[in-house]
Parts: C-alpha cells; structure tokens; sequence
C-alpha cells in the first residue's frame, strides 16, 4: 500500500488503483476533462478561477493520485511558469505584473492537469476501445500495429547497436554527443533500422493481406470478456467431467473387485 | 493479383501505410531512448523532424507526414510518454502538417539540405504554436506570448533544422540501394516484393 | 483435391520466369514438401498459391475440386505461415491474434468466439489465455500463427520454412500440431529444404531447382541426400593442433537481465587457441548470452573472465581481437560498397591503407565473396549478405571468433559452405571459433569439441569429438 502511493515513475503513466474517477467511462472523462481545462482558460476573476483550481485538484485527488504525481506531472511547466512571470512583471512592472503573471500561469499549468487525470486513469485498451467508436478501423489498424511492434523495434535497435559497437562504431553515450560522430549514429543505426522497418512493412502487409485485411467494408469485433467467461465455463465443465469419473469408479470398483474374487475362487 | 490497392485515404498501400507507422514507432522510441538512457528530456525535435522529413521522402505523397505525426501522438499518449496530456497530440501533428504543406510546395524538398534545413525550423518552431494559443486563451497578451514562444521555441528550432540535416543523404542512400524509387518525376515508390532486401 | 496446372509467373520488370510449368495436385488431407536450395521458387509457389505475389505475368491455373479458385476461395481455402513469425503477428494479445482474420471477414461474434478457441486448442496454446505475444518463444510464436491462420477455418495451410527458428523442442510441437490438423483433414503444404523433422508426415515430395519441379516422390528425395554427403565430403581435412594457450577462461559466471531471473548460473569453460567449438543449447538456454559475456557485451554479474588475456574485458577493448556475428548478421550492413563495408572496422582501428586493402581482400577470399566486392551490399541475396557480413567481422584476423545461430535461414548447402570458410579460416589464420546452434551441425566432424548448454548452465564442456 505505501509502496503504492509513493507516486508512479512517469508523468502522466496509468495509476492502477481503484477510485471513482478509474470506474468511468472513458467517454465521460474526456468529457469532464475537457470542460474543467476550457473553464480554467476563461475565468479571470479571482474567486472563480479559486473555485476552478479547488475543483481541478479535487478531480485530481479523487483519482487516488498523490502529491508525488502531481509534482512529477506538473514540474514541467516551472519553466514555463518563471519565464512568463518574468515577462509579465518585465512588461508591466511590479506589483502590477504580479498577478496577471500568476493567474496566467496557474491558469496554463491547470488546463494540463485534467488531460493528464484522464492518462492517468484510462487504461490504453479501454482508450482504443473508445476510439474504436469514432475513429476508422484502418487508422485503428495503423496504431495498433505500430504500437505492437514498438517493443520489437527497441531490440532491433538494441541488437543493431550492439553489433555496430563490437564492429568498432562509436556509439557509446559520450561519442554520441560529438558531432563528428553523429554519421556513425545515422548510417550504423538509424539506415539498418530503416532497412528493417521496409522489410518487416512488407512482411507485416503480406500478412494482413492474406488475413483478409481490407476485404470488406466493414469488419466485426470479437468481445474478450464474452470470450474469457465461456473459457471460465469450459474449464469448469472440464474440472467437473474430470472428477465425475471417479465417483462411477468408486461406485463401480466394489463389483468388479467381487468378480474378480470369484474367478480366482 | 493486385496487393497494392490504395488502404488508406486513398493514397498509401498498407506497406506504406505500415512503413509511415513504423515511422512514427521510431519517433517514440528515440524519444523514450533520449530521456530514459541519457537523462535529456525536451530534444525530441531533433528526432521529431528527421523522421517527419524522411517519411515524406520514402513515401513522398501528400498526407504521410500528418498519418506518421498522428500516429506518433497516439503511441506517445498510448505509452504514457505524454507529460503534457493528450494535447501533446498538437506538438507532433502542426510540425507534420507543416512539412507536408511545404510537400506541396515543394516536390523536391527532402533531396536538397538548404530545403531540408528550413522546413525543418519551421516546422520545429510550429511546436509552440499549442502552447501560444492556449497563453492567448489565459489572457495573455500578444507581446507577451510572442516573446515567450520565440524563447522556448528557440531550442527546438536549432535541434530540428540539426535533426533535417541528415535526411538527403539518407534518401539518397536508400534510393542508390534500389530501397526507395528516386523521386524525380515519380512519385510511386518500388512494391514490397520488389525490393532487394 | 488442389490441383494446379502449368503454372508460371515472372516478377515485374524480370526477364526470367520465377515458375515455370509447375504441375501438381494433393488430395485432401494429405500432406506435401516442397523442397530444393534458396532461390529455387518455393516461397513464390506458396505465395502464388495464396495470391499475395505482385502484378507479374500469370499463366496456368489453380484448381480445387472441379472449378476454379475465386478471390473469397483463396482467402478462406488457404491460410499461408509465413517464414518470419515475428513479422507476421500484427496485435499485441493472443485472442487479438487469433480474432484478426476472422474479424476482418465479417464472421459474427459468437462464432469467432469459438473459432478462437478451436484454433488455440489446435496448437496447444489455449492454456496462455490472454497474453502479451511479446513474451511467446519462437515456437510459441510459430503456433500462434498456425492459429491465426486456422481461425479463417482454411482447408489448406501453407507453411513457408516453418523450422528455420525453431529448435528441437519448438519442432516437435510443431509436429505434433501438423499431426492434428491432417487427422482433421486439412491438407498441408510445406516449402522447406529442412525436411528431416517432418519425413513421418510428408506424404509427398516434390523437388523444385530454378522455378521447376523437377521430381516427385514418396520417399525422402536421394538427390537431396546425395547432394549433401558431397559436400560434406569435399571439406578439407583438417589437422588438429596441440592448443598451447587459453583464449577464454570463464569461472562461475553469472549473468541476470534487469527484471529476470539469471540468464547464466555458474557457468564454467575453457576454450583453447586454434580450437573450433560447437555451443549447443535450445533456445532459451543462454548461448548467446555468453557469447556477449565473452565478447565483453554484457558484464557478468559475478564470477571472473579472461579473454585474449584480458581480465574482465569491456566491448571497445576487444576490438579486433575478438569478433562476435549474431543472428540475422545483414542487419548490421549500411556502406556504399562490399568493400567498404568489410573495411569498416580496420579503418576504425586506424590502420594504414595498404594493410586495410590487403586484409579486405584477404576476408572476401575467404568468404568466398571477392566477385561482390564492388556492389552495394544492401542488394545482394540472402547468403551473399551473410558472407559478406562475415568477411566484415574477419577483416580484422581476430583471434576469436563468435558467431550466434549462424545457420538460421540459410539451406544445407549454405550452412556447409559456411563451415568449410570457418574451417579454412582456422587453417590459414589459427582462428579459434565458436559456433553456438540449437541444432546439430550439418557437419557434425566439423567441431573439436562440443559445449553443451541447458537452463543457464554449461552441463558438458569437455565432450569432445573424433
């Protein structure tokens, strides 16, 4: 549990933990999130934009999110923060340039926070299934793979890496900074990589193809929860036909035991 | 036995379609490589742009830098790599929009560097252009918002005309090696099966 | 019945046909090979057969039971494995996987359901429920394939070199699905010059040699057999030296991966100067992650190393004097030129022109690939670019030599000219080389001695042959 609430590795990395805010629909979060940023945008006055800043963060909380999280999502844009500031206490002096500076930059750095409660609470297959409802199936298709082979291409890259370093390219984390190295990165990495991507794009196309990708208008989907209960069923009536058995043996063995008494008799 | 029809948009095969997304799976990785392995957060143009400038070069048709700038803002978002949630969809799609609008302009574009080099910063300085609107939207004023964006936008611009030098040459690579049709009064590129590797 | 006749096809803008004339027919049910050396038009035939091949020349036809095939025969009759299975599965999940085909033929819901099930009892592969194919071994993978394709309830499955990543284990479960799926009446067809693990199925062979089926029989094919025991016996001799000194040294190592549990476990070895070493594992066992070790890839986690004399090496201090090929070595290629690419380590290590030509040219002789040393190298064929990888990594006249799954994709004939160039490698330049392979050598006396690795550990590193 503790371990749990220390706060994630990444800004804006899915939180798997149970609150109100994970249970809904991914539709209607994007919904509230999207009417919590315009809201921060078009206050200006200071009991309003309060009101805005206490519901945001309430948004927040309720999301089982932690005060590690929102530094980790929000430390970003303390740049941001500083350098608008600057200008405005530059421009219009102090204390005019005061508080439009900080109400303008609390203002951008809220308009963030309820797009990243919706990361931070939406698993991706909840999210593609969402999409699935407005966005067509090639684009879907497009993603998905893409999104498939991004850990195959990170140990393309990795072994391509590898085996140029041993061949004596300069590739090490120093090298990689100095320019003069940089064709090394480009022709030893990135042209191989390319060369794989063109052969696996044909292979994966093939592959499609002969599957029946883009035979049809249309397309039906399959439903894994549906699919996972008749798995449950068919394991349990497996379990089920495996014991059975052993009662008729039980119930048949006291006969077959007396047979076989009475030839050997 | 016709295996090139048009998939998407009426315009890319799905082995193009699939190479641009492939495209958009590198600008990802490369990402997560810059700030996982070397610490460095914030140089993604650098990456951002190269790729959007070579997917236009192997694949160049109208529209194949905005699918690979899409489709490297999903996975982003999908992967978790959106620290500025789901809008940061803006800072790969304007840059993508931008090179494929200067696409049109000019056919040539990725064969040459001086063109290369200045899509690239433009395109690069595109990036702001999110955050410029939303500061507008605060109530910011314009001046204000005009100087902000040039300083922010000024690294990124530097990392994204650096990340465009290298694209000529590698076209011209792929096309010496038979990978890539050359692009000089066609714009179709060599089918799958046809290729050497 | 599938029967086909006359077939042939010529790619774009080629001038000679990739098929020519093939005639043939399999009865429902039964099982066929295609086999013959690369290049010789099985995979083209496959492709032919499921129309995936570009806009060509077509001529003859394709025919099951009394009419012609249409597009929707070909799409749900035929289900084609493709070579590579890594690139053949598109979604992330197993039920993804298997739903594709179906999904994309409009079948309702209720009955993919089933089809999902059916095709995943099929291959054995029901008990992995929902899982991330990324964690799937290469034979996982393969099924899961195999289960892809059955999901479309073809009446014909075609496998296209379905073993070249498989070790002994992933092929017999391979078997034991093509067992089941004949018993069900559906008709295999298989493109592979590995034919050995399936002889007890194949009810039919049919030799392929440029485009051409040129014999058909029952039987496991002699010519084949024939062709091999030539080679093998062609090699050259070789002389067995008294090794004196050890290259590599390794005590106890081990070896873990962030996140997983130890790859190597105490493993323990010698290796001798000039030897010819055969790592044998399955997959999985950490062949490859010793070679990394030794190569100076990865460090150990404990136990201590010596190789060429260094202690504890790191991966930029054995450059030269260690060479490591992995897997799918044509990855690594990217020069203008088979010269240029050969020459890329010598001219990392500085060393004068005239020593860098002669070494260039010394490694393409070798690697029997001088004639190539002006072409582009990303438009050779499949072996061509492993030769000439592996004239890059000898270019330097390393004194290790390690090469990971060499043999995966190349045909028998390949595979022995490969062991011949590394046995005249050790002849001419007292090279001691490593091969680690999941399968038996083609030549079994080609190797000195055999280290046998299983689950992290080396198990056997004194067996020696001959």
């Amino acid at each position: 549990m503790k371990r749990r609430l220390m706060g994630s590795d990444y800004a804006c990395q899915y939180r798997a933990v149970d609150s109100p805010i994970h249970r809904l629909p991914a539709g209607w979060k994007m919904f509230i999130s999207t009417a919590l940023s315009v809201w921060i945008l078009v206050v200006r006055e200071p009991q309003p934009l309060l009101l805005a800043t206490a519901s945001c963060l309430l948004y927040y909380f309720l999301a089982r999110l932690t005060l590690s999280d929102l530094w980790r999502d929000t430390r970003f844009f303390l740049i941001q923060f500083c350098i608008l500031l600057s200008l405005f206490l530059y421009r219009l002096g102090y204390p005019a340039g005061l508080w439009p500076g900080i109400r303008t930059s609390l203002q951008i750095i809220l308009f963030f926070i309820p797009g990243i409660v919706f990361l931070r609470t939406t698993q991706v297959s909840s999210m593609m299934k969402g999409l699935r409802k407005i966005v067509p199936y090639r684009i879907l298709f497009l993603l998905f793979t893409s999104l498939r082979f991004v850990p195959f291409f990170a140990r393309e890259m990795q072994e391509i890496s590898l085996a140029q370093k041993l061949r004596g390219a300069r590739l090490s984390p120093r090298e990689s900074f100095q320019p003069i190295f940089w064709r090394d990165v480009f022709s030893c990495i990135i042209l191989p990589l390319l060369v794989r991507a063109m052969k696996t794009a044909d292979e994966a196309a093939l592959s499609a193809q002969a599957r029946g990708m883009g035979s049809r208008a249309d397309r039906t989907y399959y439903d894994v929860r549906v699919l996972e209960a008749q798995l449950a069923t068919r394991e349990k009536t497996r379990t089920r036909t495996d014991t059975t058995p052993n009662k008729k043996l039980t119930c048949q063995k006291l006969p077959i035991k007396r047979r076989c008494e009475t030839n050997e008799k | 036995m016709k295996n090139n029809v048009q998939f998407l948009w009426n315009r890319f095969s799905m082995r193009e379609a699939l190479l641009l997304g492939f495209c958009a799976t590198f600008i990802v990785l490369t990402k997560a490589t810059l700030r996982m392995k070397l610490g460095i957060s914030g140089h993604s143009m650098f990456f951002l742009m190269f790729f959007l400038l070579l997917a236009r070069g192997i694949v160049p048709k109208t529209g194949a830098a905005t699918l690979v700038g899409l489709l490297a803002g999903s996975i982003s978002i999908a992967l978790g790599l959106a620290h500025k949630g789901p809008i940061i969809m803006l800072n790969f799609v304007l840059p993508a929009l931008i090179v494929d609008c200067a696409g049109i302009l000019l056919p040539n574009l990725t064969s040459r560097y001086l063109t290369c080099i200045l899509i690239g910063g433009i395109a690069a300085a595109s990036k702001g252009l999110s955050g410029a609107l939303i500061e507008l939207f605060a109530g910011a004023p314009m001046k204000i918002v005009l100087v902000k964006g040039l300083i922010e936008s000024l690294g990124g611009v530097l990392f994204g005309m650096l990340g465009s030098l290298p694209v000529p040459a590698i076209i011209r690579k792929l096309q010496t090696n038979r990978l890539i049709a050359y692009s000089d009064n066609r714009s179709q590129q060599r089918t799958g099966d046809e290729s050497q590797v | 019945m599938l029967t086909v006749t006359d077939l042939t096809y010529t790619y774009p803008g080629e001038h000679q046909p990739a098929l020519t004339d093939i005639s043939f027919s399999i009865a429902d049910g039964t099982c066929a090979c295609f086999s013959g050396h690369s290049g010789c038009g099985k995979t083209t035939l496959l492709r032919a057969l499921k129309e995936l091949l570009p806009e060509g020349i077509l001529s003859g036809s394709i025919r099951y039971g009394e009419l012609p095939l249409t597009r929707e025969d070909v799409l749900t009759g035929f289900g084609l494995v493709f070579q590579n299975a890594e690139s053949q599965l598109l979604c992330s999940t197993v039920f993804d996987e298997v739903a594709f085909g179906p999904e994309n033929l409009c079948i309702p819901p209720d009955e993919i359901h089933q089809r999902i099930i059916a095709a995943l009892s099929a291959v054995d592969l029901l008990e992995f429920g929902n899982r991330n194919v990324e964690r799937f071994s290469a034979g996982q993978k393969q099924r899961l394939c195999i289960a892809s394709v059955l999901s479309m309830q073809p009446r014909v499955i075609l496998l296209d070199e379905p073993t070249s990543q498989l070790d002994g284990k992933g092929r017999e479960d391979l078997l034991r699905v093509l067992h089941h799926l004949k018993k069900k009446g559906i008709s295999i067809l298989i493109a592979e010059h590995n034919i050995q693990p399936f002889t007890e199925i194949i009810d039919r062979y049919f030799l392929m040699s440029d485009g051409r089926i040129t014999g058909s029989q029952d039987y496991p094919p002699d010519e084949y057999r024939r062709g091999q025991q030539n080679v093998a016996s062609e090699a050259q001799p070789r002389k067995k030296r008294a090794a004196t000194t050890t290259v590599v040294s390794a005590e106890n190592l081990a070896v873990s991966y962030p996140g997983s549990k130890h790859v190597l476990c105490d493993s323990s070895c010698e290796i001798r100067d000039g030897e010819l070493i055969h790592l044998h594992g399955e997959n999985g066992c950490g062949k490859s992650t010793l070679l990394k070790t030794i190569a100076g890839a990865i460090q150990p986690d404990s136990g201590s190393m010596t190789v060429t004399g260094k202690k504890q090496p790191k991966a930029g201090e054995l450059l030269g004097t260690v060479a490591l090929l992995f897997q799918n070595p044509q990855r690594q290629l990217f020069e203008d030129t088979v010269r240029d690419e050969v020459a890329f380590t010598l001219k990392r290590l500085n060393l004068p022109e005239k020593v860098t030509n002669q070494r260039v040219e010394c490694a393409l002789s070798i690697c029997e690939a001088f004639h190539l040393r002006d072409r582009l190298p990303l438009t050779l064929s499949f072996g061509e670019q492993h030769r000439v990888a592996l004239a890059s990594v000898i270019a330097p006249e390393p004194q290790l030599l390690l090469l990971d799954e060499p043999f995966a994709g190349l045909d028998p004939l390949q595979r022995l000219r490969l062991l011949k160039i590394l046995a005249q490698l050790r002849q001419e330049k007292g090279t001691t080389i490593v091969i680690a392979s999941h399968d038996p050598l083609p030549d079994p006396a080609w190797s000195d001695r055999i280290i046998t690795m299983q689950n992290g550990r080396i198990v056997s590193p004194e067996a020696a042959l001959v």
